[in-house]
């Protein structure tokens, strides 16, 4: 039993980068779906069991930022954890995201900070190395 | 600003970036009187700010294809596309994170969809700095920056 975990970014680089990394980082993975802005993030939240969304900020269509302000309006998806990860350098914005609700890792990262990134966020204690010990 | 300082902290940010993101160690290289190879890939990415300018990276197409199978963890042989795109994401990703270390995490760049270029690049000096970077394999990487500003006039951020 894995996390379904929802992937939201319009690099088709950068999604393949963080799928490798989350295998890498040892996180059972249930279900693992993709979404390329914003928008489509929202309409499979809506289609499916998430556990957690990843996302960037920078998108067409529907940024990040606006994603998340819509997950938060809506009493069904309000409580799903959103993990932003972005190169986005301005400490202003990073704090509005944070207030809104959302957490930030900075690209690049290496596995174990996404694995401990998403541990937190999810509540899960005890883990030492990777999946051996959830 | 100093030039050894804009130097050393972006020599610094690209050594633990491209670590981070393509499992690539680099050998930094004194002064700036290499030159990359023939066969290069070039990738340009135009920033807008506090002080305006383009960064640009040059690798050998071999080393290029090699990073951009480590950032997607595929080991089959890639398409010039699949490379491309992937080497204009580290190219996002470099110029997202030097700018705030050189100028300081208060200040906001807008960072434009990076391009492949196919000519040489030739900043003026007073403007640029550029940087080489030896590969595991011996190729060169170069990395520079040119600002529309003189480097001298420039102020400091929080990082430097």
């Amino acid at each position: 039993m894995g996390f379904n975990i929802l992937l939201v970014d319009d690099s088709s680089v950068m999604r393949s980068m963080i799928k490798k990394t989350l295998k890498l980082s040892g996180i059972p993975i249930g279900v693992l779906l993709e979404g390329s802005n914003g928008k489509e993030g929202i309409e499979l939240l809506h289609s499916n069991w998430i556990d957690l969304v990843i996302t960037d900020i920078n998108m067409p269509v529907m940024d990040g930022e606006e994603m998340l302000e819509l997950m938060k309006q809506d009493p069904g998806l309000k409580d799903v954890p959103v993990l932003i990860v972005s190169t986005e350098g301005s400490e202003s914005r990073i704090e509005r995201l944070l207030q809104k609700g959302a957490r930030f890792l900075r690209k690049p990262f290496t596995p174990e900070m996404l694995r401990d990134a998403i541990y937190n966020m999810l509540g899960v204690e005890g883990y030492g190395e990777g999946e051996d010990s959830l | 600003m100093e030039r050894e300082k804009i130097v050393s902290k972006i020599e610094e940010v690209t050594i633990d970036t491209l670590e981070k993101l393509s499992f690539l160690f680099l050998n930094p290289l004194e002064g700036e009187e290499g030159s990359t190879q023939e066969g290069t890939i070039k990738i340009k990415v135009d920033f807008e700010g506090p002080y305006n300018g383009y960064m640009w990276v040059a690798v050998p197409l071999g080393a290029g294809e090699e990073i951009a199978k480590n950032m997607l963890g595929m080991d089959d042989a890639l398409d010039s596309k699949e490379v491309e795109d992937a080497l204009k994401e580290c190219a996002n990703v470099l110029c997202g994170n030097i700018l705030p270390e050189l100028f300081g995490k208060r200040l906001i760049f807008r960072i434009h969809m990076p391009t492949v270029i196919s000519e040489d690049i030739q900043g003026d000096p007073l403007r640029t700095v550029v940087l080489m970077f030896e590969l595991e394999d011996g190729g060169i990487m170069q990395l520079g920056f040119s600002f529309h500003t003189p480097i001298e006039e420039m102020r400091v951020g929080e990082g430097l």
